[in-house]
């Protein structure tokens, strides 16, 4: 007599991995069949290698273009991961039965992968008719929750005839096309098995397949013909197991189906008859270990009110959502920001899976070698300088490969100030360690090769961080390592940071290299736009909030400020972009006369706005006397100075006016006063030049100079044939190509 | 009869609770007038089987509710949390009555509050003919819901001195109130206990203690989800005043509901509508209650001294006024505001013009 049990599941369900492992014990199979990809055979036997510690994802990819490749995630509540390890146990045959991913990942290259059709999903039907919003809960709460030994038979031929209900009714889910083609596979797999003479055969599959995989003779014909039209694949795939992270368990992969809290069903997993207790316990421990105050008398509290929840909401026990609610309610004053703690470190869990080193390679490894080898970067222990010119199409690629590894935070090879501001040299330091192979591998998760990998983790990154200089810091890392793909969401993530931001001078930090990023020729054409609607933002804002905060500061703090101001006006000078530079000097205006800025600010502002042409000489006259009038603190007067002279002699020098300012200011000061202020005033003029400073002694020589004596008529006895023969050689210098 | 300006909402929803009290067959909690499942369908609307029509009272998550419900149950305190204007007061008198049938014991915290007026009072004539006797004792709102197992509400209670506020304490913990003077205690019967509303935005609030708040469940209240409920509770809320006022009634009001609802909710969430800009948020809590505010004083504004049409100008004072309330860090962000946001939406130039007219 031959045994045919279907047990349908849910992947990752924990009451399905316990009726799973019970109705197993009962069976006593002869064989078992697991839904999953026939690849994964092989690597089936490492399963019982003690060094594996979940949760581990089976890695399949075509050895050719690892770029196709499909996770299997477990971790130790999966049905499948029970059904295997229930196999190895008792030396029972495990096979995968699913359709081969050559076969499938053919179909899609051919485009004759059906297209995933708008459906339903189809449990929602049976929720709904229970009076829940969700399908998930639903089902959570009657078949994974609640968990009676000795009655898995039972539970099994509930689920199958719920979902032969479903699909008797017609209704329609995403994957249906691709299911046709899938469930015909695994009845072909269970009919030559039944061929082959085995009596007893339990398939683990999921629930919605259950109905399909009976009445096998019905189906034959049409099976036949259908999976005769399948096309020839030559794709070769190879498979692995990988380490996996709780968080990652959510994603949608392989099995297509994520779970949103691994550390809960492990929870369920662990402690089958908790009441919510224990899980309480927990969240209290977790927040004592934070610092925060949490009673026993809360966790009894907590423990109610998820019971009186329960109660009125029809539940025979309280489930994830009302032990969040009560711990909500009862032990954070009703905010929710510290259930992201209660996620991260229990309901998600900071887990990271680990496996045996013996297992075959990895496409990351694999690119990584094939890389080395094209670029001819052997791997060495002693530390090795490499200086690349980046003119050489083999250097700059080797440059970009070297970025990649530096954003992946493989430390093997190290960037070295190259001496010199040429930005055709960088100079790399490479040492080799093995353990740098391990976080190489653990880099897998990220993608199959360097690139897609740098792009995701890069990515990744710039998600959490909320730190403006820091993501701008991410985009002077994408750009060499030519990851085009994510500057185009670093650029949406500063723009959310900088919206929110308040801090004037980070804004105008970010300002400053963004606008220089329009020079790499080969940024996109649609990244540069985001740049400039971004690059928008930024100056309305900055022009709207610098004259706050250039208000109250300290000397330091007025220092810093002046400094980021000279160059976000270089960079928007430089830009040339008539509305921003427009704006731009309509707030250095506003600052410059607003009261209670700090005068070094105020004076090196005031130097732009006469540099940039909007004061003429008399305004700026008017302004110098006003900031050196009497009245002021001489200390704030000679900051003044200091911030409007800017480091050059030559207005004063040129202009008798302003020189005469400052005369007699500098003259008129008391004693003690002149005393104190010497420092900064030697300061000011020690960043002239020495002969500029020479002439200056000289001028102060004479004392006041008499309006008209100077500036000395220049233009008297000029030789203009003769000044005109430098002309070729200065538009040299600077650049011009003068044929 | 004098028509009352606003009854007890015990009253004017008396026909809805006895026809849930005709439905509800369930095990109530001791000296409850509904089960809990009734107090949730009073509370969130629904249809009861004969067809009656309950009015939904609050506008939101129902899961708020029935925490709120399931706390009452534990007999561990209720209080709601919230910025203002987010329906907390109201849901506490919808609870109060369908509970104990009785809205009114109410005990409203100001800085004002005494102790008396948690605890008890003194008749004083008597205290001083007779001396210290039960007639001497004047009882207060909570006391008497110790006494015959109801509800007591607290309204604002972070208002109150934090000294009163620890007046609770003990009627929490060890549901008595003890009157030393007579050496008697009240202690209280089941179906005893307290809703308390406080908020966390307003200036000027007492922090509760860590003692208090540890016997206090409280649910936080947030502002509306979307953006048509919170459009649906503004016209509802402003059409009822609007009766109440009689002040002119007007058809396009909707479209100004929606473009200052639009910017209240977007000032508070700190992201543009579309979900494309972000936007720094005002000091200000931008509550539903104020949006309902600045519409009504639009319309006042339209009705006497407009054309009685509501227009961006009439509302742009109100707006302004709402949104700064700190002239210097508010300031800023109205005005980026504006630049961001106001003016680059075509259909709003007119809101634009109008807020850029009035000086800041």
């Amino acid at each position: 007599m031959m045994e045919l049990h279907i047990l349908g599941i849910r992947h990752h369900g924990v009451g399905s991995a316990k009726h799973v492992r019970a109705r197993l014990d009962e069976l006593q199979p002869d064989l078992i069949l697991v839904e999953g990809p026939p690849e994964m055979d092989v690597i089936l036997p490492f399963v019982f290698d003690p060094a594996f510690q979940l949760p581990v994802a089976a890695l399949c990819y075509d050895e050719e273009a690892p770029q196709f490749a499909s996770f299997y995630p477990f971790s130790v509540f999966s049905p499948e991961w029970q059904a295997i390890q229930y196999g190895l146990e008792h030396r029972t045959p495990v096979k995968m039965m699913d359709l081969p991913l050559s076969h499938l990942w053919q179909m899609q290259r051919m485009n004759q992968n059906p297209e995933p059709q708008p459906g339903q999903d189809p449990i929602a039907e049976f929720a709904r008719a229970a009076g829940f919003e969700h399908g998930e809960s639903w089902w959570e709460l009657h078949f994974e929750q609640a968990y009676r030994p000795g009655d898995a038979r039972q539970h099994f031929e509930a689920v199958f005839l719920m979902m032969h209900t479903l699909r008797n009714q017609g209704i329609k889910t995403s994957l249906d096309a691709e299911n046709v083609i899938r469930e015909a596979w695994m009845r072909h797999i269970i009919r030559s098995a039944l061929k082959n003479n085995v009596a007893n055969i339990a398939v683990v599959c999921g629930a919605w397949h259950a109905p399909a995989l009976i009445n096998l003779d019905d189906w034959e014909k049409s099976d036949q013909k259908l999976l005769k039209s399948l096309p020839k694949s030559k794709i070769k795939v190879k498979s692995s197991w990988i380490p996996w992270t709780n968080s990652r368990l959510s994603l949608h992969s392989g099995y297509g189906a994520g779970i949103h809290s691994p550390g809960w069903y492990r929870h369920l997993w662990e402690n089958p008859d908790d009441s919510g207790a224990l899980w309480l316990s927990k969240v209290a421990q977790l927040f004592r270990t934070q610092k925060m105050d949490v009673a026993t008398a809360h966790v009894l509290e907590a423990h109610r009110l998820s019971m009186a929840l329960a109660a009125l909401r029809n539940k025979s026990r309280p489930g994830l959502q009302e032990l969040n609610e009560s711990v909500v309610t009862v032990m954070c004053m009703g905010d929710e920001v510290l259930l992201n703690l209660i996620r991260n470190e229990l309901i998600v869990g900071n887990v990271l899976g680990s496996v045996p080193e013996n297992l075959p390679k990895l496409p990351l490894q694999a690119d990584f070698e094939s890389q080395i080898r094209a670029l001819r970067l052997p791997l060495c222990a002693e530390a090795k300088e490499k200086v690349l010119n980046l003119r050489e199409a083999l250097d700059l690629k080797r440059s970009v490969f070297l970025y990649r590894l530096h954003i992946l935070n493989i430390p093997w090879a190290r960037p070295v100030e190259s001496s010199g501001k040429g930005t055709f040299k960088e100079i790399w330091e490479l040492q080799w360690s093995p353990e740098m192979m391990i976080s190489l591998i653990e880099k897998g998760i990220w993608g199959n090769t360097v690139e897609i990998a740098a792009a995701r983790l890069l990515n990744d990154q710039a998600l959490q961080s909320r730190n403006i200089a820091q993501l701008a810091n991410f985009i002077s890392l994408a750009i060499p390592a030519e990851l085009y793909s994510v500057l185009g969401h670093l650029l949406q993530y500063i723009h959310a940071e900088a919206s929110v931001s308040s801090d004037i001078q980070e804004l105008m930090q970010t300002v400053i290299p963004l606008a220089g990023l329009g020079r790499y020729g080969n940024v996109r054409k649609s990244d540069i736009q985001a740049i400039e609607t971004l690059l928008g933002g930024l100056i309305i804002r900055i022009c709207i909030g610098l004259p706050n905060a250039a208000f109250g500061i300290d000397g330091g703090g007025a220092n810093n400020l002046l400094n980021i101001i000279k160059d976000t006006h270089r960079a928007l000078y430089v830009l040339d972009h008539t509305d921003w530079w427009a704006q731009w000097l309509d707030a250095l205006s506003r600052v410059s006369t607003r009261t209670g800025v700090a005068p070094l600010v105020s004076g090196g502002v005031n130097r732009l706005l006469l540099d940039a042409r909007v004061l003429n000489r008399d305004a700026i006259s008017v302004r110098m006397h006003l900031a050196l009038s009497r009245a002021n603190e001489p200390a704030e007067s000679a900051a003044w100075l200091e911030g409007f002279l800017d480091g050059s002699s030559l207005l004063l020098l040129y202009d008798d006016n302003l020189w005469n300012l400052m005369h007699v200011w500098l003259s008129e000061l008391p004693e003690n006063d002149f005393v104190a202020l010497l420092p900064i005033l030697r300061r000011t003029f020690s960043k002239f030049e020495p002969a500029a400073r020479n002439q200056l002694g000289q001028k102060a020589k004479t004392g006041v100079t008499m309006t008209g004596e100077s500036p000395p008529d220049r233009t008297h006895n000029f030789d203009t044939n003769f000044a005109d023969n430098t002309l070729p050689f200065t538009l040299q210098l600077l650049g011009f190509n003068h044929e | 009869m004098k028509n009352i300006l606003r009854q007890h909402v015990e009253h004017q929803f008396a026909e809805e609770l006895a026809q849930l009290e005709k439905w509800d067959s369930g095990k109530r909690p001791e000296n409850w007038k509904c089960t809990p499942r009734a107090v949730l369908m009073y509370i969130m609307g629904g249809k009861l089987p004969n067809g009656f029509e309950i009015s939904p009272k609050y506008i939101g998550n129902s899961r708020l509710i029935e925490i709120a419900i399931a706390t009452l149950c534990t007999d561990r305190a209720l209080l709601l949390y919230g910025l203002p204007g987010t329906a907390k007061s109201w849901v506490s008198e919808h609870l109060a009555a369908a509970i104990s049938g009785d809205s009114t014991l109410l005990v409203q915290g100001t800085a004002g509050t005494s102790e008396d007026a948690m605890r008890y009072g003194w008749n004083y004539a008597r205290l001083i003919a007779e001396g210290p006797s039960a007639q001497a004792l004047v009882q207060t709102p909570i006391m008497r819901a110790m006494e015959y197992g109801k509800i007591a509400r607290i309204e604002e209670l972070t208002r109150m001195s934090a000294d009163v506020q620890d007046t609770l304490i003990t009627i929490l913990s060890e549901k008595i109130m003890p009157v030393p003077e007579l050496n008697i205690e009240i202690q209280a019967v089941t179906g005893f206990n307290v809703i308390a509303t406080a908020n966390n935005r307003d200036k000027g609030v007492n922090e509760l203690s860590g003692a208090l708040k540890r016997r206090f469940n409280t649910v936080v209240l947030p502002t509306p989800e979307t953006i048509e409920s919170e459009v649906a509770i503004v016209y509802q809320r402003s059409s009822q005043l609007m009766a109440q006022y009689e002040l002119p009634a007007e058809v396009s009001v909707l479209q100004e509901i929606q473009r200052i609802v639009t910017i209240f909710r977007e000032l508070r969430a700190g992201v543009s509508i579309e979900g494309k800009t972000k936007i720094k948020s005002p000091s200000g809590a931008m509550s539903t209650a104020e949006a309902i505010s600045v519409i009504q004083s639009g319309m006042a504004l339209a009705a006497h001294f407009g054309d009685g049409l509501l227009s961006a100008e009439d509302l742009a004072a109100g707006l302004v006024g709402s949104v700064v309330k700190d002239p210097v860090q508010d300031r800023v962000v109205w005005s980026e505001y504006l630049e961001t946001v106001v003016k680059t939406r075509e259909d709003w130039r007119d809101l634009y013009r109008a807020c850029k007219a009035i000086p800041l």
